[in-house]
């Protein structure tokens, strides 16, 4: 009786601080999560759709899945330094093990107070519970659209402050492209092209999407013309080659997948050429000099500034076009 | 407890109960288990955190510890080692008892389509319920690795070719499996797609203790099963009508066995995924360590196969840092070597013998 | 054997249907007259010609060449080993190419000539792992050869497990990867078909002149050495050629599985054994079965496209399924020779 007496008594010294600092929220998959007041040791399960728009809101996290110890990045795309460029976190975050080896030891090396993962990491949220509090945030569309999550986010880490000020300079950059425009963007049509070894829509949660969206601009209206549905797929839609070169936006926008090292212009038309031999012939934009190229690295993550670079790229196709 | 001489000539070791246990049979096994604990006492010792086997000791003599090394050792390590153990165990005798059951040295529970037939289960649980309770998987992974037996025995009923035709009409069974693998794979979101090759690949991340005591009934369960099928198989691997002759009532256990196969081989598959070519391995090599039949060699089986399966776990940790190894991987890396020299070692037996 | 000219001709002309068929119909019909118009004067501001000409010929290009090549390669492959499960697939060769094309791409960033080139390798790796355990296994008593194809397929689910885990390592390449993986006609690897068509235009033609003293082998290798035959010899070189360009077809499009395995079961009862005259019915027999298996993934589901690969490997599961049902299940199995 004593011991337990005891034992209840460390118990409530452990935990009773915690406690008082922390608050509960109920995170998109539905889990009653313990966060704490003001989480200041992040680590992100996702780089894109997580890491950039949280380092963006001034909290540099303290880990990331797929990058080394050093905190150089396995991938092809180092997210941060692309997207973050001047701003990017220093140092950066470091790894939590290889991809698809999640080292549970390397992560709680890291002590984070918080593990902020995507509704995906659902299978893996219980073991890292054992580390430190995990949330989901929903990220994949279908379920969220341009900078949603980023707003999310934002609220849950209790930098709604930041989130404001980043969107009024937004707001202001929006504004002066919009005066740049060749044309009234209201009720005209965009429509965003992913190309990996095929033509692909790209989904609607990214900055890209949210850019076009303030600027006026409505999404192209595919579902009549044949474009393939995967089972279930929303992130990345494949269209059918033969039906791609009779779109007609009025303004399209293509990427090469970041995959790939060469995502400039001239490799996403060298891409083209090899899936639509003659596709500057028939595509109407193209012919018009409707087409907007740009990095899908910069562009896809859910952040003000991934919405800025396509702003600065939209503005950049505008003043050709004068 | 006599030493004695068996029939042919070779040592037995007799215990008061009437047990028989060859010699050859009983240092191979000690060998395991010997090979085993080295291994997992290397496990123990690698990883990130700077911790170990002594710190294991401290601990167990109830000195603090701090909470990293704790982590590692209790949270990380013993379980990723025990959980390890128990799947590579149980997907080794499984394949024991069916190469014993098709008399083919090359049956295996993922060639038999019965690790498939889970994998493929658990997979559209996860795509198209992603939010059902990850606590009914293992109950799935049964229900499909049933299923597949099932058909198994209705699509070769009649089968006077022995083992077969049963073994071939698995891996019909685990191609169009493999094509419905395929479809999920390929046609879901790609973080989903992305999450199901995750558990293809075979992973001990999931491994705690909470999943130790829920696989503990089963890993349990292959030793009677081991005790009541293993003379049983013996006899099967003389044929069918001998077997018959020596009293095996042969159209009723062999789907009984089949039985235990699924079994094993499901409760593997939920904990960390099908560990493929492992139960076509480790009989072999438990073969060139002591060439047992019956009981013994499902026994040395599942030893082999748990002992492969903390190997391969400790070299997929010790590279952890930035090359991806999956756990699959990592056991073809170490297996495949082995089982080659292992067949080539009972080659020059056989030519030798002659 | 009387059917033979009549199925030959048959065949020939539900080749050209469907090579026809694939060219007018697609997500934009294009009307027959524009097809042989696309042929005859090409009109480079016409979309519809570019439709044909750069998408839909390429495609059906690709669909005759890993038709034809995989389908001989399976038929040689059944009556050199003298079993009805052989085909590239089941032999390690397609996922053993598989695996290098991924190994060269995630592990050593080769581009994608040299990934080409390492699918060559890949087959040829495959199918000699798959002789090796069959060697070490070593099984004497085994009358059906079937320790042939438990190796293959385990060798098979090996290399293919070793591939899919590899991508893992990057999850945006691996989406690029994906499709290749699970075979799939994609006029965008044309390129490569331009680069290897030789190699399995060389093959075949090597096998069709073989076709003669692979007949005499299949019927007895004792009567083959008797009528002059080198067994040894003739049988490598068929397997070499069969190894290579089944491995240049799965460099082209993917592992593209089964049609090897298929065709010669549908050819066989029509044409007999000789390879004379199976080998050419199997060319066009496969390479229309390809065109078909493209048509039905690309409209049998719609609105969904599936890939080639997937329904090839479903059906082919089941005709598997059916073989083994009748050469070793039925009361009278049908006999093997």
């Amino acid at each position: 009786m004593r011991l337990a007496i005891q034992f209840a008594i460390v118990l409530m010294l452990a935990i009773g601080p915690a406690l008082a600092s922390d608050r509960l929220v109920v995170d998109d998959a539905g889990r009653k999560v313990q966060v704490p007041q003001a989480p200041k040791r992040i680590v992100v399960l996702h780089e894109a759709a997580l890491g950039v728009p949280i380092a963006e809101l001034g909290i540099a996290p303290v880990g990331s899945y797929g990058r080394d110890d050093q905190g150089a990045s396995l991938l092809t795309v180092d997210f941060y330094k692309i997207v973050l460029a001047g701003s990017a976190p220093k140092p950066l975050p470091r790894g939590i093990g290889a991809i698809g080896n999640m080292d549970l030891e390397r992560l709680r090396a890291l002590s984070p107070d918080l593990i902020i993962g995507t509704e995906h990491n659902v299978d893996r949220a219980r073991q890292l519970s054992k580390i430190a509090p995990v949330y989901l945030q929903n990220s994949s569309t279908g379920r969220v659209r341009g900078n949603e999550s980023q707003e999310a986010l934002s609220r849950l880490l209790k930098r709604t402050k930041e989130f404001t000020a980043l969107k009024r300079s937004y707001a202001q950059r929006v504004k002066t492209v919009r005066d740049a425009l060749p044309h009234n963007p209201n009720g005209k049509t965009y429509l965003g092209i992913f190309i990996t070894d095929q033509i692909n829509l790209i989904g609607e949660m990214s900055g890209l999407v949210q850019a076009f969206q303030d600027l006026g601009y409505t999404r192209l209206d595919v579902s009549g013309i044949g474009a393939i549905k995967g089972f279930g797929s929303a992130l990345l839609v494949p269209i059918s080659p033969e039906v791609f070169a009779s779109l007609n936006p009025d303004l399209l926008v293509m990427m090469n997948s970041y995959g790939k090292p060469q995502r400039e212009e001239a490799h996403i038309r060298q891409n083209l050429d090899r899936i639509i031999p003659g596709w500057a012939r028939f595509l109407k934009p193209a012919r018009d000099g409707r087409i907007i190229f740009l990095d899908s690295a910069k562009v896809t993550t859910p952040s003000f500034a991934s919405a800025n670079h396509t702003l600065d790229a939209v503005r950049a196709w505008a003043s050709h076009q004068k | 407890m006599k030493i004695r001489r068996a029939l042919d000539g070779k040592s037995v070791l007799r215990l008061r109960t009437g047990l028989e246990m060859r010699l050859s049979n009983l240092w191979a096994c000690l060998f395991l288990v010997f090979a085993a604990t080295t291994l997992a006492v290397m496990s123990i010792n690698v990883g990130f955190t700077r911790t170990g086997v002594s710190d294991l000791g401290h601990l167990a003599a109830g000195e603090r510890l701090g909470g990293a090394e704790v982590f590692a050792l209790l949270d990380v390590r013993m379980p990723r080692i025990l959980t390890g153990f128990m799947a590579g165990w149980c997907v080794a005798m499984a394949g024991a008892m069916l190469q014993a059951l098709a008399r083919n040295p090359l049956a295996d529970p993922g060639l038999f389509g019965l690790s498939q037939g889970s994998m493929v289960t658990i997979m559209v649980l996860l795509a198209l319920f992603p939010t059902a309770p990850r606590s009914i998987i293992p109950l799935t992974a049964l229900a499909g690795g049933l299923l597949v037996a099932l058909t198994l025995i209705w699509l070769v009923r009649g089968d006077r070719s022995g083992g077969l035709a049963i073994l071939l009409m698995g891996i019909a069974i685990e191609t169009v499996l493999s094509s419905v693998t395929g479809i999920l794979i390929l046609y879901t979101p790609a973080e989903t797609s992305y999450a199901l090759s995750d558990w293809l690949a075979g992973s001990l991340f999931r491994a705690d203790w909470n999943g130790i005591w829920a696989f503990m009934p089963w890993f349990a369960l292959s030793i009677p099963a081991a005790f009541v099928t293993g003379r049983a198989l013996r006899s099967f691997g003389l044929g069918d009508d001998m077997a018959m002759a020596l009293g095996e009532p042969v159209p009723w256990s062999r789907p009984t066995f089949l039985f235990v196969a699924v079994l094993l081989s499901s409760a593997a598959v939920a904990a960390v995924g099908p560990l493929i070519f492992l139960g076509v391995m480790a009989p072999h090599l438990a073969g060139i360590l002591s060439p047992a039949t019956g009981r013994a060699r499902l026994f040395l089986s599942g030893l082999t196969g748990g002992t492969l399966v903390i190997a391969a776990d400790i070299l997929t940790r010790l590279v952890a840092a930035d090359v991806p190894l999956q756990l699959g991987l990592s056991l073809s890396l170490i297996g495949v070597p082995l089982f080659i020299i292992a067949l080539r070692l009972r080659a020059l037996r056989t030519i030798s013998n002659l | 054997m009387r059917q033979r000219w009549p199925f030959l001709i048959i065949a020939f002309f539900l080749f050209s249907l469907t090579l026809l068929a694939s060219l007018s119909v697609g997500a934009k019909p294009v009307p027959f007259e524009t097809v042989f118009l696309t042929f005859t004067s090409f009109d480079t501001n016409d979309y519809a010609h570019a439709i044909v000409w750069y998408q839909r010929w390429p495609r059906a290009l690709i669909a005759v060449y890993v038709g034809a090549v995989m389908a001989c390669a399976g038929c040689v492959l059944q009556g050199l080993t003298r079993n009805p499960l052989s085909s590239p697939t089941t032999l390690g060769i397609n996922s053993g190419a598989a695996m290098f094309v991924v190994i060269a791409s995630f592990v050593f960033g080769m581009n994608e000539q040299a990934q080409g080139y390492m699918a060559l390798a890949g087959a040829l790796f495959g199918f000699f792992s798959c002789l090796l355990v069959v060697r070490l296994v070593g099984l004497s008593q085994d009358p059906r050869r079937l320790v042939l194809i438990l190796s293959g397929a385990l060798i098979g689910m090996l290399y293919l497990s070793a591939a899919n885990a590899l991508l893992l390592s990057d999850p945006e390449l691996r989406s690029n990867f994906l499709g290749w993986l699970t075979g799939n006609l994609n006029h965008a690897y044309a390129g490569r078909l331009f680069d290897y068509w030789w190699i399995g235009a060389s093959a075949l033609a090597l096998l069709f002149g073989l076709a003669r003293p692979l007949t005499l082998i299949v019927i007895g290798e004792e009567k083959a050495a008797s009528a002059g035959v080198n067994v040894v010899f003739v049988c490598s070189l068929a397997f070499m050629a069969v190894a290579v360009s089944a491995g240049s077809a799965v460099a082209i499009c993917g592992p593209l599985g089964f049609v090897g395995l298929i065709v010669p079961h549908i050819v066989r009862p029509f044409v007999g054994t000789s390879f004379i005259f199976s080998l050419p019915a199997c060319a066009v027999t496969g390479a229309t079965a390809c065109l078909l298996a493209d048509f039905v993934a690309r409209f049998a589901f719609a609105p969904y496209v599936v890939h080639t690969g997937v329904i090839l490997d479903l059906v082919g599961g089941l005709v598997f399924a059916w073989i083994v049902k009748r050469y070793y299940l039925a009361r009278n199995a049908g006999s093997w020779t």
